[in-house]
């Protein structure tokens, strides 16, 4: 895939990151297809379905429908992911980590398989039975100077070569986009929200799900109450432009409006592409 | 149905509930929208250390979860299989 004239102009910018690469698309999600169709599959689900294992599976099948997400920047190249990997933030109660979980292949899997690896990771994570529990609290007990040269290291030395995967704590590299679900009750209402890139750059997009709030809309000449929840995507200009970024939100919104179509779509042109910072290949 | 169980099952959701829903032991949990992510942790959480039991994946099913009632089920259950 060749990347577009305009995005070189972002991707060769003079500095180490360059300008500020940063697109962000807030638009709204209609609420009540999505709560309609959690409530008849939570009927005779074997395992508790929610908002979050919908979004991440809508993620998933999204960046298999639209590749050109699928990358991320190393350096001054855009490289492509193998899979439709995505990364989702989860919170425990009683522990003060953001705990990541990593679906791999979310665009090709079932719903059930979705919310059954989330809710094991979870309670793994609950019980700090997850070995990246392990790897993250040795990596802690290093020296700070140690942990912050080599962070360094790695960093300038990714800036010219997409590096491998360096086990557990590392592994959440290989997904394109960090997945936020705020769309609980709990939450306050959002009008925007726009996390920063990973220090790493491994995270060109992120796709954050709000609270549903009412909004009264204008309908067949009456007012009528309906629910919605704000759907921000922040994306990296230097793999996609402001047309592609409303693509990929519209085809976000259409997906998780007819969850029960995902079902049946959930094997869609998977990019042909080979995998992520090892293998990575060079699409620019 | 071990009221004891059932009362402090009630009592937990009650008080870490962010909804304006009255919860009884038969309300549906999950049609009421009392049940969210972060509460069914809690709730897997507060029944671990309360009462030993150790759920596992398979628990997390909405036949188990849907009412205090069924939970309390759930957790009368576990608790005999473990003690066995």
């Amino acid at each position: 895939m060749e990347t577009p004239f305009f995005n070189l102009l972002y991707l060769h910018a003079p500095g180490r990151g360059g300008p500020d690469p940063t697109i962000v698309w807030v638009s709204e999600l209609p609420w009540e297809p999505l709560q309609d169709f959690l409530g008849q599959a939570n009927r005779s689900a074997p395992v508790m379905l929610g908002t979050t294992h919908l979004l991440v599976q809508a993620v998933g099948q999204a960046l298999a429908i639209h590749p050109e997400f699928n990358r991320r920047v190393v350096g001054r190249k855009v490289h492509a992911f193998k899979g439709t990997n995505v990364c989702l933030a989860t919170r425990i109660p009683g522990n003060d980590e953001v705990n990541l979980v990593l679906i791999k292949d979310a665009g090709q899997k079932r719903l059930l398989e979705i919310a059954e690896t989330i809710w094991h990771n979870q309670l793994a994570y609950r019980r700090e039975k997850e070995p990246v529990i392990r790897d993250r609290d040795r990596l802690r007990r290093l020296p700070a100077w140690f942990f912050r040269y080599t962070l360094r290291a790695f960093h300038a030395i990714e800036h010219f070569w997409p590096m491998p995967i360096f086990g557990r704590v590392d592994r959440f590299r290989s997904s394109p986009v960090l997945v936020n679900d705020f769309s609980q009750k709990r939450f306050p209402a959002m009008r925007a929200y726009k996390p920063s890139r990973m220090p790493d750059e491994s995270k060109s997009m992120s796709v954050t799900l709000g609270p549903r709030e009412e909004k009264v809309i204008w309908r067949d000449g009456q007012p009528q109450p309906v629910q919605v929840a704000p759907l921000c995507v922040r994306a990296d200009h230097r793999v996609c432009d402001g047309f592609q970024l409303s693509q990929f939100v519209s085809t976000l919104i259409e997906l998780l409006s007819a969850p029960e179509k995902m079902r049946k779509a959930h094997v869609v042109n998977p990019p042909a592409i080979d995998a992520p910072h090892a293998t990575a290949r060079k699409t620019a | 149905m071990n009221s004891r169980i059932d009362q402090e099952l009630l009592g937990f959701v009650q008080s870490n509930s962010v909804t304006a829903t009255t919860v009884t032991i038969q309300t549906d949990l999950i049609e009421q929208e009392v049940l969210d992510s972060l509460l069914l942790m809690e709730l897997v959480l507060f029944v671990e250390q309360q009462w030993g039991v150790q759920l596992i994946g398979n628990d997390f099913s909405p036949s188990h979860f849907r009412t205090v009632e069924q939970l309390t089920q759930l957790v009368e259950t576990r608790r005999l299989q473990q003690s066995a």
